[in-house]
């Protein structure tokens, strides 16, 4: 009786005449597409979720550029000065941090040098990011069903997508070379260097292609990309440590994109590898994707298991298990770094013992400190800072990504209070801090006794627990952000602390004045254990961090939650 | 006298120019099934995650069992939620899941939990992003009941569901009622409300339109008779005690308020070739509140 009388509903829509007869022609609303518009459609709506993220990377890179032009010409303005550059920056150290310096008299020669595998990174980042979200994460949430849904097979739309990510590669480093040749420098090696980075943008769009056909989650599939990302540039270290290992080099993107030797030797052949490994991978993700199910994976994950039920016991708990994971990975990646930088230490007390000028060229631009081990690893501090101070964003935009997904629905629907779930995970935010800490502080003293440096655990930890109120005060910023604009707690927090970061290294060079760099919290670290540590800046830092947490937690308190 | 399990009283939510809830005033005793009704949009939602406290009202206020709904700690141990749209984890197992939400709502009953996973038929040992829709509303039901809470808040708990496991619901909410447990049922499908409530509400745009026991609905007493002929279809709206009459595939479907014999015999002379009658269901009912003419048009057609 009840399907008799229930005429609204489920009631399946009468088959009326084909679509032109009912007056709807491509004029009126309907689109007819073809299999080329329909991978076009696909195309425009890809554009379109990336369009954001891309005009944000371009115009962080042509900033970024442009500074380090202004920075280099203010800092070394005469060849005197640049050539006092030329002889400090060649040692050892300073190649594996940087790569190896041609040419950097040369404005452009300096900036491809001393900013070049930084925007390598940011661009790899950026490629890994949206590659994984579109390729893999539109599936994970099934939205890639509607798309295929539509007239258009799936090896048509993962090409359509990666067509538009490989176009926004070489758009950004277009606009790279635009932003160079703007600052002055020569053409040829401005589109070279873009060239250069477009390269590297495509090769990592490529390598997080193949991993999203082999990962099962998106999570996964960055995490991969992330972790060839940190291989190829510990590789990249490891050629540039020793002649004798400069083989290393091919094996590694970064080392391709150097191998260009842009305002200097200016050659092109290296871009084909650079391409061609872009061209290899694509093409390898395209096969894979059109021989795999949607949403299947090549590299199965356990759907079943056996329960695991510890740290299921409150929401500080819970939060802890689900953060273990990316806490390894950040754990990993600092104490590589500070281990490196440990071994590293004694290079510039070995060249002060070589070259009695270099003592007085380090007192001159202020880096005396660089003479003794302990020195450079306390100059080393803000590096270490950063990364820590990233995490704490992180961590933070973790919270929110849970609110945007939903989650923390689910979790306050119980006799959960917003405070008791926030709380627990700024307090997540301050253990994990720590516990980077001390590992960067264990493995850059590993790092010193391998070298057989005169530096003590108690200084490397210093160095590293000094940062501790920095993060703090930026962990109170991603918090009040958090309550405040939620929708932008993920980005504008890491982008505060690249910027501080920023201006207290570049400031002095571009002769910014003294108050204006005093905002950032770096300014104020001062160089432990160098220099004592600055008690009353640290304060300071950590009522303003905790005041800005509270400020964010009872806005948080106050307000709706939100969707992604 | 016992507290009402829910009061709401003048909640006004608004997005930007869009009134969502206007000014939402109910109350619904203790171990009652209350089926709140209303089409996509409505604002049932938006309602239910005020009583949570997800969303701030922007006037008025609620209650749960005399806790104000802004004490969470101690409101939320009165209730338990089951979203219209349930987010878990998808790296969890069904079993994890189950743990994690039981020790945070801090009393549960183990072995009901189990009897509810069996009578749901749920496998909690896959994890939660190899579940299907129904299954992760399988489980959000398991967690919701398996506390036992004075208040169940459920949102289209059943949207995803089968037939038999909605048979199963249905019954998990009769019995938790007769032990005195209350449940706020929130729903566009109206069978679903029909066959286990006992007072519903009806909400549309955001307004209660309608508040009342089941069996005092308006329309409620009329009888409706579908009837099919052979040659033209009779006009009957003219007769007494017919309320509507609309043209269905063949014939005519007849709402009656009053004494059949007329309409019979007019339908006779007309030749009659089939002719069904029932009371009408909620949904008929329904439609009078809320569909725009149109809409009441179009499905009849």
């Amino acid at each position: 009786m009840k399907s008799a009388t229930a005429p609204s509903r489920r009631v399946p829509r009468p088959a009326g005449p084909p679509a032109a007869e009912r007056g709807l022609t491509p004029e009126r609303g309907v689109r007819r597409a073809g299999h080329t518009s329909g991978a076009r459609l696909v195309a425009q709506l890809y554009l379109r979720l990336v369009r954001r993220s891309s005009l944000l990377l371009a115009v962080a890179a042509t900033a970024y550029l442009a500074v380090e032009v202004l920075a280099f010409e203010a800092a070394y303005p005469d060849p005197a000065a640049r050539a006092t550059l030329v002889r400090m920056a060649d040692n050892p150290a300073v190649r594996m941090l940087q790569g190896v310096p041609h040419g950097i008299e040369n404005t452009g020669a300096y900036v491809a040098w001393d900013a070049g595998w930084m925007i390598l990174t940011i661009v790899a980042v950026w490629a890994a990011v949206v590659t994984t979200r579109l390729l893999r994460g539109e599936e994970d949430t099934d939205r890639a069903a509607l798309v295929l849904a539509g007239p258009v097979s799936a090896g048509r739309a993962v090409a359509a997508q990666l067509g538009v990510l490989l176009a926004v590669a070489g758009a950004v480093g277009a606009v790279c070379a635009t932003a160079m040749i703007a600052c002055g420098t020569a053409p040829a090696g401005a589109l070279l260097f873009g060239a250069g980075i477009a390269g590297f943008a495509a090769t990592f769009t490529g390598v997080a292609a193949v991993a999203a056909q082999l990962a099962p989650t998106r999570r996964r599939a960055l995490g991969g990309t992330a972790g060839v990302l940190g291989a190829v540039y510990l590789l990249r270290m490891i050629a540039y440590s020793s002649d004798s290992r400069d083989g290393v080099k091919w094996f590694s993107p970064y080392c391709w994109v150097d191998e260009l030797r842009p305002f200097d030797a200016n050659r092109v052949a290296p871009l084909a590898l650079l391409f061609g490994a872009a061209a290899v991978t694509t093409t390898i993700a395209v096969i894979l994707r059109v021989r795999r199910d949607t949403g299947a994976a090549l590299l199965r994950s356990r759907d079943a298991g056996r329960a695991r039920m510890g740290l299921l016991g409150s929401p500080v708990a819970f939060a802890w298990r689900l953060n273990l994971g990316v806490l390894a990975g950040w754990l990993t990646g600092l104490a590589c770094y500070a281990l490196v930088i440990g071994t590293i230490s004694p290079v510039a007390t070995e060249l002060i013992r070589d070259d009695p000028d270099y003592q007085q060229m380090l007192e001159r631009f202020g880096m005396q400190m660089a003479g003794t081990e302990r020195g450079f690893i306390a100059m080393m501090g803000p590096s270490l800072g950063l990364v820590m101070a990233m995490y704490a964003c992180w961590r933070i935009g973790a919270a929110r990504a849970e609110e945007a997904a939903g989650h923390v629905e689910t979790m306050l629907a119980q006799p959960v209070t917003r405070r008791q779930w926030l709380g627990g995970h700024v307090a997540l935010t301050v253990v994990g801090t720590a516990l980077l800490a001390l590992a960067a502080g264990l493995t850059a003293w590993l790092g010193t006794r391998i070298a057989g440096a005169d530096v003590g655990l108690a200084d490397t930890v210093a160095t590293t627990t000094a940062q501790a109120p920095l993060v703090l005060a930026f962990t109170g910023v991603a918090v009040l952000l958090f309550g405040l604009v939620p929708r932008l707690t993920t980005t504008l927090p890491v982008a505060v602390v690249v910027m501080a970061y920023l201006l207290s290294m570049l400031g002095p060079a571009l002769r910014l004045p003294d108050a204006v760099i005093a905002l950032s919290p770096f300014d104020h670290l001062g160089y432990v254990p160098v220099d004592h540590l600055r008690v009353g800046a640290c304060l300071v830092m950590v009522a303003g961090g905790a005041l800005a947490a509270g400020i964010g937690g009872i806005a948080f308190a106050r307000r709706d939650l939100t969707g992604g | 006298m016992t507290v009402p399990a829910l009061q709401l009283d003048g909640l006004t939510k608004r997005f930007g120019d869009l009134v969502a809830v206007d000014h939402l005033t109910l109350s619904v005793e203790q171990g009652e099934i209350f089926g709140f009704l209303g089409p996509n949009g409505a604002g049932k939602s938006t309602t239910l995650r005020m009583l949570l406290n997800l969303l701030r009202p922007d006037a008025g206020s609620a209650r749960i069992m005399g806790v104000p709904s802004t004490d969470v700690a101690a409101a939320h141990r009165h209730l338990s939620y089951v979203p219209g749209d349930v987010a878990l984890w998808p790296q969890l197992t069904g079993r994890e899941t189950l743990e994690l939400l039981g020790n945070l709502s801090g009393r549960v009953d183990l072995a009901f939990r189990d009897e509810l996973v069996q009578r749901l038929r749920l496998n909690v040992d896959q994890r939660v992003r190899s579940y299907s829709k129904g299954n992760r509303q399988k489980v959000a039901l398991v967690a919701a009941f398996m506390t036992r809470p004075d208040v169940l808040l459920l949102d289209e708990p059943t949207a995803g569901l089968d037939p038999l496991m909605e048979e199963q619901f249905q019954e998990l909410v009769r019995e938790a009622a007769a032990r005195g447990q209350t449940t706020f049922l929130s729903s566009h499908l109206l069978s679903e409300v029909e066959d286990v409530c006992s007072r519903v509400a009806i909400l549309r745009r955001g307004r209660l339109v309608e508040l009342a026991a089941l069996k005092d609905l308006q329309g409620l007493g009329t009888t409706v008779l579908e009837a099919t002929f052979d040659g033209a279809v009779p006009d009957v709206s003219d007769l007494p005690g017919v309320t509507r009459s609309e043209p269905i595939a063949g014939g005519l479907r007849i709402h009656l308020a009053g004494a059949p014999g007329p309409v019979l015999a007019r339908l006779s002379a007309a030749g009659v070739t089939r002719l069904r009658s029932h009371e009408p269901s909620l949904e008929e009912i329904f439609l009078g509140y809320y569909a725009e003419p149109a809409a009441v048009g179009g499905s009849s057609s």
